[in-house]
């Protein structure tokens, strides 16, 4: 069968979706709204009332939203890193994958920082670091790279769906679809025609920017992670800070994608798209991933314990204390190093719906040991604490805090519900080139070279 | 058939019971509204420049559902023997709490136990009880001295009253805090306690960082003590050790005032690497617009 006529299959067999809103759709995004207007009326309370409302004090200063900050970022490089490679190793069973890990860089990409912005109590100081910026200091590191990245990846994700803008903008005379979105569809197709030099350039276009994302997201993450690994701080100041980042970053990102994968399996029925195999695929990611969670982890941790340092003493000890951190850090621990291991690498567990709810404990159990990597480390400062309330040693995120968490989780899936709405959630001009008529730009020619020698 | 009338009252009776006389009773009950209790919680303090301060919190409820009350009218007032004389009249935060600050000149009346008396009201409102909260202390004075025997560098504090005479007395038995202050809070280094003469003191430790020249600001403190409230003394002595601040900036590149070079060139060669692969991939996205095909190719 031609390629354009199993596009023209695939885009009727999902045509439902990307057609005028149903009244489903609507709750969704009204309950969506919903939440994100809580969030909006903690936010507006944090900017009258000031930092005292939430339970950041002068002692504990980076909370929940540092957590936040720290893990929506790794995600979202986790997606860029794992889309760029994918594109340029030409991973055929991969393919369905590319738009959602895209969508998840970019939308974590703009939520994530907005987290940094909630931690300041004099938010509009953040001028100073564009009109007075410091090229030494490691934050002005992190806001160069995290602007670049964003621009980088909102045009990566732009020109992968160039070809699919085309495909819809040809086929709008059979979709029912408001009229404005197909003016839009001819405007963002640049007039792609799909002619031989228009898709050798588009490619070409594409190979670059996936060539400069991968780096672009090393870097960037590692830059984030040297935030906390150029303090003097106990428990951060590590080398390994930078690399465990990255790792964490990846093992967030593939747990995501099985979930969201998941999802779009169940609510459109896309079991030919996302099949088992991508499951176990990524399932099996899983296992690897986790195990050299663990290894870091451990790696990381016994190097702290032999350090006879006091406050490193302390620190520890209060992973180990259950009236601390101890059932925290136990049960976190056992979902990011032990439960991959168990349920999907031992057959007898193993099923999609295991594996996606075992992603689910993996993302929420990365969250925690975030949250354990930053709350407990700025509560065991060098130097004793004292003339100080209870409240400003023991951090405790207040409500304000939690409904501006799940104001940002929200806007990102409201996020997903408009993109999905607005072109197919799965790339189907990409999925549908035959394997090796993209050739790689990079070693286009030394493989010709090769050939010939 | 006779039982029939009997229900019906029976019936008539309850329903005039609830619809009416319980609503009307709760309604009455509501109308005569009941007036919230106030609390004040009153502290003195005795500033390091010697002014007193007197901070007052006004709330309602208790634990979680303690509420400071706004803009509430405190008046203070003293004591002068048996006469109550008014201090001023002061206006609580929006989280109930209102502070007066009293220049160190001013004395305050004592009755004949030494004490001073500070007695704040409110006088509430149409739904809010009033309240009065006195507090009692004793004006204590607290000398820092500074010396050195036999290469042992010694803090005396010295604790006294002023008598009616204007003799000082030298006060026993008061627990004082020592510390020096740092950037964010006071590093305390130890609990003394004054002797007969009112005297006590403390070897001062030889690892304390002070500035460029190691100058320290030693810090005394009386901690909300019955008869005293709280005390605060200050005094600056170059007993730290020198930290040269401005080698420790050479030595760390980082936290210096120009960025090195290597650093510039890295930046600058990985930025420009990113963006010039940046801005050529979108060349050729927009050369496609370019080469878009007049005759319609085949669609997609």
């Amino acid at each position: 069968m031609d390629s354009h006529l199993k596009a023209k299959e695939l885009l009727e067999e999902n045509k439902t979706f990307i057609e005028k809103p149903n009244k489903q759709w609507f709750l969704k995004v009204f309950i969506l709204a919903v939440l994100i207007c809580i969030g909006l009326y903690a936010l507006v309370l944090q900017i009258t009332k000031g930092h005292l409302i939430t339970g950041m004090r002068d002692n504990v200063v980076w909370g929940v939203y540092i957590v936040n900050f720290v893990f929506i970022l790794g995600l979202s490089y986790a997606g860029a890193l794992i889309a760029g490679i994918f594109h340029l190793a030409r991973v055929e069973w991969a393919k369905p994958l590319q738009r959602i890990l895209k969508l998840i860089t970019v939308f974590a990409l703009i939520v994530g920082p907005v987290y940094i912005l909630l931690c300041l109590g004099r938010p509009e100081r953040l001028l100073n670091l564009f009109l007075y910026p410091r090229i030494q200091s490691p934050i002005t590191w992190d806001l160069i790279a995290i602007m670049t990245d964003l621009i980088f990846c909102i045009v990566y994700l732009y020109f992968t769906y160039i070809k699919d803008f085309a495909l819809l903008r040809d086929n709008s005379a059979n979709l029912n679809l408001y009229g404005w979105r197909k003016k839009l569809y001819k405007f963002l197709a640049l007039g792609y025609q799909n002619t031989p030099e228009q898709k050798k350039l588009l490619n070409r276009a594409l190979d670059i920017m996936a060539a400069i994302i991968i780096p672009t997201s090393i870097i960037a993450y590692s830059l984030l992670a040297w935030l906390f690994g150029m303090n003097l701080k106990v428990g951060w100041h590590s080398a390994m800070t930078a690399p465990f980042f990255v790792l964490s970053a990846v093992y967030s990102g593939i747990a995501l994608l099985i979930i969201i994968m998941w999802i779009y399996r169940k609510t459109q029925r896309l079991e030919k798209v996302f099949t088992d195999n991508h499951f176990l695929y990524l399932g099996f990611s899983l296992v690897i991933l986790s195990l050299f969670y663990g290894y870091f982890y451990f790696s990381q941790y016994i190097t702290d314990w032999y350090n006879i340092q006091e406050t490193t003493n302390r620190l520890l000890s209060k992973y180990m204390d259950f009236s601390q951190y101890g059932i925290h850090f136990s049960v976190a621990i056992f979902m990011v190093a032990f439960l991959p291991s168990i349920i999907i690498g031992v057959p007898w567990f193993r099923s999609i719906n295991s594996i996606a709810i075992t992603s689910v404990f993996v993302l929420a159990g990365l969250w925690v040991m975030r949250y354990l990597m930053i709350v407990p480390v700025l509560e065991t400062p060098y130097l004793p604490m004292q003339d100080f309330r209870e409240s400003w040693v023991h951090y405790s995120a207040t409500w304000i805090e939690w409904s501006l968490t799940i104001a940002g989780i929200a806007i990102c899936v409201l996020f997903f519900v408009v993109a999905s709405k607005l072109a197919p959630i799965i790339p189907i001009s990409e999925m549908l080139e035959k394997k090796g008529e993209n050739k790689f730009v990079i070693f286009y020619k030394t493989r010709r070279k090769l050939s010939k020698g | 058939m006779d039982m029939k009338p009997k229900y019906i009252l029976t019936t008539a009776l309850l329903f005039l019971f609830f619809f009416y006389y319980l609503p009307a009773k709760t309604t009455a009950a509501a109308n005569i509204q009941k007036k919230t209790k106030t609390r004040l919680k009153v502290y003195y303090e005795k500033l390091a420049n010697s002014d007193k301060k007197i901070s007052i919190i006004l709330f309602q409820g208790t634990g979680k559902k303690m509420k400071g009350i706004e803009n509430a009218e405190l008046v203070l007032t003293t004591f002068d023997l048996d006469n109550e004389r008014q201090l001023t009249t002061i206006y609580t935060d929006a989280n109930g709490n209102a502070m007066l600050i009293i220049e160190a000149k001013y004395l305050f009346p004592k009755d004949e136990r030494g004490y001073s008396v500070v007695k704040v009201m409110y006088s509430g409102n149409d739904s809010l009880k009033a309240a009065q909260k006195k507090v009692k202390f004793m004006d204590l004075n607290v000398d820092v001295s500074f010396e050195i025997v036999d290469s042992i560098k010694l803090i005396t504090v010295s604790t006294f009253e002023i008598d009616s005479i204007g003799n000082p007395k030298p006060i026993e038995g008061v627990k004082l805090n020592i510390g020096v202050e740092r950037l964010f809070s006071t590093l305390y280094l130890s609990k003394i306690e004054t002797n007969k003469k009112g005297i006590g003191t403390m070897e001062f430790p030889e690892d304390i960082a002070g500035d460029s020249i190691g100058t320290i600001n030693v810090i005394v403190k009386i901690d909300d003590n019955d008869d005293y409230g709280t005390i605060t003394k200050a005094k600056k002595i170059n007993w730290g050790t020198i930290v040269d601040y401005s080698n420790v900036s050479e030595n760390r590149s980082l936290f210096g005032d120009e960025a090195p070079l290597w650093m510039i060139i890295s930046v600058f060669v990985v930025l420009a690497g990113a963006w010039y692969h940046f801005i050529l991939a979108i060349y050729k996205v927009l050369k496609i617009k370019k080469i878009e095909p007049k005759i319609l190719n085949e669609p997609l």
